[in-house]
């Protein structure tokens, strides 16, 4: 349950980032540099969320391990070294890697149809795509908190369209 | 010097810990031939547990060297039992 928050955190931050770079980008109207734009960012945004795992996600597990060691009245162990350490090392180490992943696959949605499409055409696939991907996540989400499914999917698919219109207005001021 | 054939144990681990691994990780000792593990009170952060340990020659050092590796501490020995076979307390009129 835990690898799937990772994982669906991850889809949502790709797609939805990697769809405001190429958006972005396609001001250049030069598809390798939208595509190599969205392939950077995308990498980035994973490794940035792979790092924010190892170091914010590791601090608050310390932090947390402390609270328990000063309930151990009495005792002076070091939960460091323990296999409750190990345990949410792992678990911060799967999470890392499950959302950076995630993140890198999510990037790639905007990305498809500028390799397939010309590119007029694939800025509309584009929003399109994600906006579809962010709907089925959103979905998803509804399904596990229990909402209404097409509120939670058009509410989604809402913030890939407002994601689309910030990036797309940027045309205005540098064209 | 005789063999402890029966240890129960007052230990505090914290909320966090794998109570079921711990019991499994004592049972997977090779001087212990059954653990039995009562959670008998739940703090916010702390679980306090009674351990119920036999076998033919248990190592009372190894045994917390297991509690350490999940993160518990052995707050009191409540029974040893130890000797060529397990005698059971008996009840006095006194009792």
């Amino acid at each position: 349950m835990q690898l799937v928050r990772y994982i669906t955190r991850g889809l949502i931050d790709g797609s939805l980032s990697t769809l405001g770079i190429v958006l972005g980008a396609a001001i250049s109207g030069d598809v390798k540099v939208i595509i190599a734009a969205g392939l950077g960012g995308g990498m980035a945004n994973a490794i940035s969320n792979l790092l924010g795992a190892l170091t914010a996600e590791k601090a608050s597990v310390m932090i947390n391990l402390a609270k328990y060691e000063r309930a151990m009245v009495g005792s002076n162990i070091k939960l460091k070294d323990t296999k409750i350490y190990d345990r949410e090392s792992k678990m911060i180490w799967m999470g890392g890697m499950a959302d950076a992943t995630a993140t890198f696959f999510g990037s790639i949605v905007p990305i498809i149809p500028f390799g397939l499409l010309a590119l007029d055409s694939a800025i509309i696939g584009s929003i399109l795509i994600t906006t579809a991907l962010l709907s089925v996540l959103g979905m998803y989400i509804g399904r596990l908190s229990k909402e209404n499914l097409a509120f939670a999917g058009i509410k989604m698919a809402a913030f890939g369209l407002v994601t689309a219109g910030l990036a797309m207005s940027l045309e205005f001021f540098f064209k | 010097m005789a063999n402890i054939r029966r240890l129960v144990l007052d230990v505090v681990i914290p909320n966090m810990a794998d109570v079921v691994k711990l019991t499994q990780d004592l049972a997977n000792l090779a001087t212990v031939k059954g653990a039995n593990t009562m959670v008998s009170e739940i703090d916010k952060n702390v679980i306090s547990l009674k351990l119920v340990l036999e076998g033919a020659n248990l190592k009372l050092k190894e045994i917390e060297k297991v509690i350490h590796s999940h993160g518990g501490s052995v707050h009191s020995i409540d029974n040893v039992v130890a000797g060529k076979e397990i005698i059971e307390v008996v009840d006095t009129p006194q009792d």
